[in-house]
C-alpha cells in the first residue's frame, strides 16, 4: 500500500491501472483528459498490455467500449459533460448488450453557455440509460470505486455498465492524499474478468444486441435491465462488505453524517457534499440538531434505506447542483419519491438549487438553507425550488453584462 | 352480416387477394366502426394509393372495392362476450443474464423469419434470355437466390426482400422488376 498525493483524474486512471484493463477506448474532454493520457502512458510503458485506441467521438468510444466488452475483454474510458451527452445514444444502445464495462464521467455543466466548471446535468441526464451510476466524494473514493465498480459491473446478478462520477476541478483537479492499494490485494478482491454469458471468439456463432421488432420481447429485455440495476443495490453491499474486508474502508449506498439524532437533514450528492457537511459541524457546534445524507448510488435508487434514514425527522432540504428548467432540482423530485409511500414522511421538504457551473455554495448560502427549513410550516404544498445565489455573485454577473455592452438603463424597452 | 348490393362471395374474392387487404378489410373495418363516412373513406383510399404511384384505373378499381364494401355491410352492433376470458398477468423476476441479453446462440435460424414480406419491388427472372453467368447468385445479399439442378438462378420469395440488387447485377438485363402492389 503506498499513499500519495493524487488528483480526481490520477485516481480514476490509478483505478483503471489496478483492475488491469485491457481496453480503454479513448477521447479527450476538459476536465477528463488527464485520465486517458495518464492511461496513454501507462500503455506505452508496458504497464498495462492491450490496447489504448484513441476514437474519433465519444459516440464511436461508448460503442467501442461497449463492442469491446461483447469481446470478455476487461473495458474503461472516461469523459465528461458534453461528450457524455454525445455518447447518449450508445448509451442506451451498450447497457441493453448487458455488457460490463468501466465509464467515468467527470461532471461539468453543460452548454449553453458553455463553461467548464461542474454540475450534475450531464450525468444525471444518463440516468434512465441502464448504467449503474456511483457518485463520489474524494480521490479516493473515485479509485475505490472504479474498483468496486468493476465487481459490480461483471457480477452476472447485473452485468451492465457501471458509470462513476466525479465532479470537475473540485476532484479532477485537486490532490489529496490517496491509498493506492496493493495489487495483489486488488487481484483477490477483483479476479480477471469471466463473462456469463457467450461473448464473442473464433468459431463461436453468437449474434449480440439483437433486434426484436415487438413489444413483448423488447419489454422483457428493458424490465430485465430494470430488475438487473436493482440487483446492484445488494451485490453494491456485497462488494462494500469485501472492500472494507481487503482495504478497511467502507462505502454504504447512502452515506449518512451525523444523523443519530438528527431533526434537519441536508440531503447531498458528489464533492459539494464535503461543504455539506463542514456547515452540519458548524450548526451541531451551535447545539442545532442537524445531519446530512450523501446519496452515493443513484442508480440503483437505495429507496427503502434512503426512507428509512428520512422518515421522522421534521425537515430536509435538497441541495441539487443541477436543474431541470421547469421541474427544478432533480434530485429533489427522487427523495421525495422515495418518500411518497411512507406514513412517518418529513413535515417540511424543501428543493434548493446551488453549484450550478461549479459555483460555490458559501457558509452564507448553506445557512439560508437552514433558515428556510427552520421557517417552512408542515403542510405547506408545493415551493418552487430556491436558488442558492448571493448578492456578491448577482453584482459580478451584473459587472460582466455592463462589460459586455448591457447597461439596462436607456436600453430595455 | 353481409347483404345489400354486394355478395359475400365478391367481399370475399377481393379479401383473398393480397393487394385487396388494405382496401377491403379497411372499408369493412370503418363501416363497422360507424364513424367514418363514405366521402372520408373514398378519399383516405386515394390519398393511400396516390402515394405508392399506381395507375388512375388502379386506384378507381380499388375506390370501388371500398364503396362495394362499405356499401354492402349493414351497421352492427358489436356485442362483447358477456365473460371476457381471464388473462393471466405475469409478475415477472429477474432471469439469469444468458436469458436476458438480447443475444442469439442457436445459429441458422434466419430462415425461420420471411422476410419476403418487406418487399415492395419483385425481381422476376426473365429464364428465355438468363445465361445462367451465376452473377444475381453471387450478389444476392441475403442468399435468396439459390441455383437449380440446370444452374439457372431461382429467387427464394420468402426471404427476398427485393432489393433488387440482382437486377443491377444481370448483364443481359434478365431480371425486371414488377410492383408487389397490384390491382384487385
Amino acid at each position: 500500500m503506498v499513499r500519495k498525493m493524487l488528483t480526481g483524474n490520477a485516481a480514476a486512471a490509478w483505478g483503471a491501472r489496478l483492475a488491469q484493463v485491457e481496453y480503454v477506448p479513448a477521447f479527450p474532454i476538459t476536465p477528463q483528459t488527464e485520465i486517458i493520457e495518464s492511461l496513454a502512458g501507462w500503455f506505452a510503458d508496458g504497464a498495462l498490455t492491450g490496447k489504448f485506441v484513441t476514437m474519433d467521438s465519444e459516440h464511436s468510444m461508448v460503442t467501442a467500449a461497449g463492442a469491446a466488452a461483447t469481446t470478455g475483454v476487461r473495458t474503461f474510458t472516461a469523459t465528461s459533460s458534453q461528450g457524455l451527452i454525445y455518447a447518449m445514444e450508445a448509451l442506451y444502445t451498450v447497457s441493453g448488450w448487458r455488457v460490463p464495462f468501466v465509464l467515468v464521467n467527470v461532471s461539468r455543466g453543460l452548454s449553453s453557455p458553455i463553461t467548464l466548471g461542474p454540475d450534475h446535468n450531464d450525468v444525471l441526464a444518463a440516468r434512465d440509460a441502464g448504467f449503474i451510476q456511483i457518485h463520489v466524494e474524494t480521490c479516493q473514493e473515485v479509485l475505490d470505486s472504479v474498483l468496486m465498480a468493476f465487481r459490480i459491473a461483471e457480477d452476472s446478478r447485473v452485468s451492465l455498465p457501471v458509470l462513476v462520477n466525479l465532479d470537475g476541478f473540485f476532484l479532477s483537479f485537486t490532490r489529496e492524499p490517496v491509498e493506492i492499494p496493493n495489487a495483489k490485494l486488488v487481484q483477490e478482491f477483483l479476479p480477471a474478468f469471466r463473462p456469463h454469458h457467450p461473448v464473442f471468439k473464433g468459431s463461436q456463432s453468437v449474434a449480440q444486441g439483437v433486434a426484436v421488432l415487438d413489444g413483448a420481447a423488447y419489454s422483457y429485455f428493458r424490465y430485465q435491465m430494470h430488475r438487473a440495476v436493482e440487483n446492484a443495490l445488494e451485490v453494491h453491499e456485497e462488494v462494500a462488505e469485501d472492500f472494507y474486508r481487503l482495504f478497511g474502508r467502507r462505502y454504504g449506498a447512502l452515506e449518512e453524517y451525523r444523523m443519530e439524532d438528527a431533526e434537519t437533514v441536508l440531503v447531498m450528492a458528489g464533492s459539494f457534499s464535503t461543504k455539506g457537511k463542514a456547515a452540519v459541524n458548524r450548526w451541531r457546534d451551535q447545539g442545532r440538531k442537524v445531519g446530512l445524507v450523501r446519496l452515493r448510488l443513484i442508480r440503483p435508487q437505495p429507496a427503502a434505506e434512503l426512507a428509512r434514514l428520512l422518515t421522522g425527522r421534521k425537515a430536509v432540504g435538497v441541495i441539487d447542483q443541477n436543474i431541470s428548467p421547469g421541474l427544478g432540482g432533480i434530485l429533489y423530485q427522487e427523495v421525495a419519491g422515495a418518500l411518497a409511500s411512507t406514513s412517518d414522511r418529513p413535515p417540511v421538504m424543501r428543493s434548493f438549487v446551488g453549484g450550478l457551473g461549479g459555483k460555490d455554495i458559501s457558509p452564507a448560502e448553506f445557512d439560508r438553507v437552514l433558515e428556510v427549513l427552520d421557517e417552512a410550516k408542515s403542510g405547506e404544498g408545493h415551493v418552487p425550488c430556491e436558488l442558492l445565489f448571493t448578492d456578491a455573485e448577482y453584482k459580478q454577473v451584473r459587472t460582466a453584462l455592463s462589460v459586455a455592452g448591457k447597461p439596462l438603463e436607456g436600453r430595455a424597452s | 352480416m353481409i347483404s345489400g348490393n354486394t355478395s359475400a362471395l365478391t367481399i370475399a374474392e377481393s379479401l383473398g387477394k393480397a393487394s385487396a387487404l388494405s382496401v377491403g378489410l379497411g372499408a369493412a373495418a370503418v363501416r363497422l366502426s360507424g364513424l367514418i363516412t363514405i366521402e372520408q373513406l373514398r378519399e383516405a383510399v386515394q390519398m393511400e394509393l396516390e402515394e405508392l404511384g399506381l395507375d388512375a384505373q388502379v386506384i378507381e378499381e380499388n375506390l370501388r372495392l371500398a364503396e362495394e364494401v362499405y356499401g354492402g355491410l349493414e351497421n352492427v352492433t358489436i356485442q362483447p362476450e358477456k365473460v371476457p376470458p381471464k388473462e393471466l398477468v405475469h409478475e415477472m423476476a429477474y432471469d439469469h443474464v444468458l436469458l436476458g441479453t438480447p443475444s442469439i446462440l442457436a445459429p441458422g435460424n434466419a430462415e425461420a423469419r420471411q422476410t419476403g414480406s418487406w418487399r415492395v419491388e419483385r425481381p422476376e427472372i426473365n429464364y428465355e434470355h438468363c445465361t445462367r453467368c451465376g452473377l444475381c447468385f453471387v450478389g444476392c445479399p441475403d442468399g435468396a437466390i439459390a441455383l437449380d439442378e440446370q444452374g439457372y438462378p431461382v429467387i427464394d420469395y420468402d426471404h427476398c426482400k427485393g432489393c433488387l440488387i440482382c437486377l443491377e447485377q444481370c448483364p443481359r438485363h434478365s431480371i425486371v422488376s414488377k410492383k408487389e402492389v397490384r390491382s384487385w
